[in-house]
This record gives structure tokens, sequence and C-alpha cells, in this order.
């Protein structure tokens, strides 16, 4: 416990904790665009982990890990599109599809996996991302070991903040997706297609699922194993509503998950006589306290869940 | 309209069904099941097991897994196992993965009535479904992986001392670390776990006494990414040989061995191939053994209601060597493998 915290400490602990934020940030960022469009996504889960896989199939027949996070993106777009056909088209309850998304997705991936690949006592392995250091930036003390030694879809990640926050603060775009979330009949009354707006950030946050589960299995590994994702696309959904709707507040939430999780796993290993369960729960109490209000109230798009009948 | 749109829409539903199904469902590795109330085989005077007839008798026997046979491990295992019934023996086994726990007593009861002559549970959290079921099917013998209890009339349980494993790779692990500083990562505290964790601590601390271990649990089979991140902070704070009792979590983390350049002891499957350099060798469970001599038990009509604890002396841990290990650790690693067959070691576990 003396030891604990030192500088080295702090590096490491606040790396590790950018690594397992960015699939809840990649993830959280893409079901906000569905959320603030009246959409909600439960479906997260279930298009990460399509996202893992199809990264890996992706990396497996090219060589090519750029083209794997292509075709993650896609498929995630792919199984969003499914979601988006039965919640704005068809308009059935959002959360039952959602289940029925990451039940699919479950059996999707582990299905075709073994069609691909057979049963295997080895994983397959492809080639996937290593980390880059940015010039200059890297080289600063502290902060660029901590932020600039990691892999291009961190920095990705991290860049689509800030655009994602112009997109819905600086352009009219922005303003259609916010009206249709906020009150879609309005919108519909001064012409924004609102069941277009809808079915495209639908796709925006199944891309970004994608994006985030081949973080998961070419970011951080260079396989697939079934179910990879264990939870994180919940995780991603709560954050969403403990980043109360906007980009940076999602960001800051991710970050915070990260952080708790990479500072539970240390402190039981320093020994600490807290029963450890305690410390695994701890993000998910957060997750409890962000959905219940306690931070304070969240005020979620009013048009949320309910599909648009004209 | 709202006709045509009901009609997509449960056409969607069931596509989807289906195809999630076809993931996960079952996969009949047989013929379709005969008919419910006519079970074919074994039943001549009430016997709880099959009687021996001709060799070349169906026996109808299932597999319950408790999650998907590709996961590098313990499923893993199993479904090797089924394969080797196969080629061994000529019987075709079936098999279900990922059976939930909610719908285990729907399963036992599901084959129980269906007339299976053996249903396989792979793990000790089937047993007390096994228990409430069983009674009732005197005709199915139900065979509970991991189990040390087994309970009248048709019962049996198998348990691995999974501790035995932990032990031997606690002194491959201790005669390859120069930090003196170790992880052993864990899933759940459960008793099994936890105690194959203490025998690799008490085995390296055989070794050198000065040995630290650092014990972690994750709380999940496949989180890989976490099972990388702890191996990472471990070898952070100083660790240079990590081991991991977690299924896939495993895998992970090997991988952070790999990157932060120490070594992993292979656990349950042999895992040498998976980082060539990273792994020292593994530590190997002979699952698939389990299977063949509980069907041919069943052949000879020679099930019994009862559980059975396994370890080095049964045959049922192995060892995969890698080229890199001396010779010094192999004398050691025999030596502890004589004395755990000899039963001259305690089991470690320190308890909760």
């Amino acid at each position: 416990m003396k030891d604990i915290f030192n500088i080295t400490f702090l590096i490491a602990l606040l790396s590790a904790s950018i690594r397992l934020s960015v699939p809840i940030l990649f993830a959280a960022l893409g079901g906000m665009y569905s959320e603030k469009s009246g959409v909600v996504n439960i479906g997260l889960e279930g298009m990460m982990l399509v996202g893992a896989f199809a990264g890996v199939v992706g990396s497996y027949f090219t060589g090519s890990y750029w083209i794997g996070t292509i075709v993650a993106v896609l498929s995630g777009m792919l199984i969003a599109a499914l979601f988006a056909l039965i919640t704005v088209k068809i308009k059935i309850n959002q959360i039952v599809s959602g289940v029925a998304i990451n039940l699919l997705a479950v059996g999707i991936t582990s299905f075709f996996y073994r069609a691909l690949f057979g049963i295997t006592t080895v994983p397959i392995t492809v080639n996937a991302f290593s980390p880059v250091s940015i010039p200059i930036l890297s080289d600063i003390p502290i902060i660029g070991e901590i932020l600039f030694k990691q892999t291009a879809l961190v920095y990705i990640a991290f860049i689509l903040v800030p655009i994602s926050h112009y997109i819905f603060y600086k352009t009219s775009l922005g303003l259609n997706i916010r009206t249709v979330g906020e009150h879609p009949m309005a919108a519909d009354t001064v012409g924004i297609p609102v069941e277009k707006v809808r079915t495209a950030c639908v796709l925006i946050s199944g891309a970004l699922a994608g994006l985030g589960g081949s973080f998961l299995s070419l970011g951080q590994f260079n396989m697939f194993v079934d179910n990879m994702v264990s939870g994180r696309g919940f995780i991603a959904v709560a954050a969403v509503i403990f980043g109360k709707w906007s980009p940076t507040g999602v960001l800051m939430a991710s970050l915070i998950f990260g952080v708790a999780d990479a500072l539970q796993i240390r402190i039981q290993m320093s020994g600490v006589s807290i029963p450890y369960q305690f410390l695994l729960m701890f993000p998910y109490i957060l997750t409890v306290v962000a959905v219940t209000g306690i931070v304070g109230r969240t005020t979620s798009p009013k048009a949320l869940g309910t599909p648009y009948e004209k | 309209m709202f006709k045509k749109r009901s009609i997509i829409a449960l056409l969607i539903i069931s596509v989807l069904l289906i195809a999630s199904l076809s993931g996960c469902g079952t996969q009949p590795k047989d013929e379709a099941p005969a008919a419910p109330a006519a079970p074919a085989a074994s039943d001549d005077g009430g016997e709880t097991t099959s009687t021996p007839e001709d060799s070349g008798k169906d026996y109808k026997i299932v597999l319950l897994l408790p999650g998907p046979i590709n996961d590098q491990g313990w499923n893993a295992t199993a479904y090797e196992g089924l394969q080797m019934v196969e080629k061994d023996l000529g019987i075709k086994m079936e098999y279900i993965e990922s059976v939930q726990q909610a719908d285990f007593e729907a399963v036992f009861t599901d084959y129980g009535s269906r007339g299976y002559d053996l249903v396989f549970a792979h793990g000790t959290q089937f047993y007390d479904a096994a228990v409430n079921v069983g009674p009732q099917f005197p005709d199915t013998f139900y065979m509970v992986i991991n189990s040390e209890e087994g309970q009248e009339p048709n019962v049996g349980g198998i348990g691995v001392r999974e501790w035995e494993g932990g032990y031997i790779a606690g002194i491959i692990a201790a005669m390859n670390t120069d930090t003196k500083k170790m992880g052993a990562i864990g899933s759940f505290p459960f008793p099994v776990i936890a105690g194959t964790l203490d025998a690799f601590e008490a085995a390296a601390q055989r070794i050198d006494p000065e040995i630290q271990v650092t014990k972690t649990y994750v709380n999940s089979w496949e989180d890989i990414q976490k099972g990388k991140e702890t191996a990472l902070a471990m070898a952070e704070a100083g660790s240079d040989v990590i081991f991991c009792s977690a299924n896939e979590v495993g895998l992970g983390s090997i991988e952070a061995s790999k990157t932060k350049g120490v070594k992993a002891v292979g656990y349950i499957s042999p895992q040498n191939e998976v980082a060539p350099g990273t792994v020292l060798s593994s530590v190997t469970y002979n699952t698939p053994g389990l299977f063949k001599g509980t069907v041919q038990q069943l052949i000879d009509g020679e099930l019994k209601p009862e559980g059975v604890s396994l370890g080095w002396a049964d045959g049922v841990l192995d060892m995969q060597w890698t080229d890199d290990i001396g010779q010094d650790v192999k004398d050691a690693v025999y030596e502890a493998i004589e004395e755990l067959k000899a039963g001259k070691i305690e089991n470690p576990y320190k308890g909760e």
C-alpha cells in the first residue's frame, strides 16, 4: 500500500483506464446519436459483439486490420439497419427489439466463427493494431505516456467527441436530430423526415458500436472469443444516461467507468482488506446511481422510446 | 397497411429467433430422437443403468455444457471428450451448449422423459438440479462433472482435484521467477478456484518461501480484456510469472504476459501454442478421458451413484512441456506429482 501512489503507478493506472474506457466510449457515443433522435438502443452490446467478430474476419481474410475495422463498422451498421427496420419502420417496442438484437448477436457470431474457423483449441489470430507513439506529443512527461502511446483507434475515439459536439450543437443536422428526439411532430411539421433521421442515427450508433467491438478484438487483442464484449455495451447504455446525453458528458462517464475498473484491479492486488466483491461492484454502483438520477436530474430527450406515428 | 406491417414484424421476429437458436441451441449429433415414451435402450428389470448386451447397441447420451464449445478451456475439453467417445467407442453423443442455470432442471427433465441412458452435466453447478430431477427418471443416469458427491439411485459425480493442477503450476512458476513475485488470477472465489490459487501459492513457497503471490478475481469466465488488464497490472507491480484459472480470461492474461515480456503457465487446455516463448508449459486436464471412462462404465453396467475425486493418481491431469523447460524443473515437477499421487500433500485451501 505504501508505494501505491507514486508516479509510475499513476501513469499505469491512467493508461489502463484509457484502454478500459475506449470500448465504452465508442459504443456510448453511438448510443447517444440513437437516443438523441428518440430511439433507445439496448442493442449496443450485440452490435459491439458483431463488430468484434467482423473485425477479426476482415483482418483474417485481407491481412489488413484497417480493412478489418471497416468491415466491423459496416457489419455494425448492417445489424443496426435491422434494428432500425424493426423499431423505426415497424415500430416494435425498442427495448424488446434491443434485447433480441443482443441475443441474435451472440448466436450469429458464435455460429459464423465455427462455420469459418471450426472448433479450435488455440484461437485464430490475425493482424491487429499496435500502439503508435505520436511524435512530439508522446514526449510530454506523464501525459504523453498516458495519452499518446496508444493504438490508432484510441485517438479516433477521442477525436469523435469534439466532432460529435460540433455536429449536435453547431450544425442544422444536429438541430434536426435533437428536434426529432424532443418533439417529432413539430419536426415533421417543419419538414424534417423523422423516420429518415432516426434510421440514420441508429446506423451511426451501429457503426460506432462496431468500432468499439473492433477495438476489443483488434485494438486490444488479435482474436475473437465468444461473448468477449462481456457487458460493456450495457455499461455504455448507462454511460449515455450518466453523461446526460452530451458528448462531453459521455466522455466523462466513460472515463469514470474506465478509472473505476482499473482502480478496482489494483486495489484488489494491493491486498487491502476490502471484500473484493465490493470493488468489482464499483462500476455498477455508479451505473445505478447514474440511472436513478442521484447525480442530478437527467434530461432525456422527450420523445425517447416512443415511435412516431403520423 | 397495418396487416402488412404486422406480417413483416412476425417474419422478422421468427428469423431472429431461428438465427439465434441455431447459433447457441442444440446440435443433434444423433438421429431424431425416438418417441418420448419408448426408450429403446436398457430396460430389463428396472436396472438403474444399462446392462451390457452387444457393443453395437445404441446408447442415448447427451452432454450439457455451461458455455460454448470453443471457449479454449473447460467446455472445449468436454467437446474433445465427446469426440473421443465417438472415435474410440463408436458412440455418438449429443450436446447442448450454454445451458443457463435457470434451465438446468427443465433440461434434465426433458432428457429423462425422453429415455436417455446417460446425461453428462459439465460443472458442479448442475448438481442440485440433478439431485432434484434424478429420482423421477430412474432409467437415466445423471453424471455431474466436478461434483464430488453423488446420490442414490442415479446421480453420480466426478470431481477433479483442481488444486493438484494449481500446485504443479506453482512449482513451474516458482522455478522461473527472478523477481520472486508472481500473479494468480481466478474467475470467482469458489472453493475449487480459490483452492487452486492457494495451492499455486503453497507450491511456490515450498520452492522458495520468499516468493509473494498476488491473487485476484475477475468475476468472469470470458472477459478477456479484464484478464489482460489484470495481468498487465500484475506485471507492472513486479510479477514475472502469471497463472490464470478462468477459461477465456486466461487468453487475456497470456496476451498481457507477452506484451510485458513476462512468463505465463498454461492451464486446463494445452496453451503452449497460444504464445510460444511466453507460455512456460501447460498443466492440462485429461477431461476427454473422464467422458470415455464414464461411457465405458455405462457399457459395462458399472456406473455407481456416488462421487469420486480424481487427480494425478488417476491420470486426469497431464503436462504439456515446451523445449524451454530445464530438466531441473521437470524433475521437481515429477517429484511433486509422485507426492500428490501418494497423497503426501494436503489440500492447501485456506477457506473463505
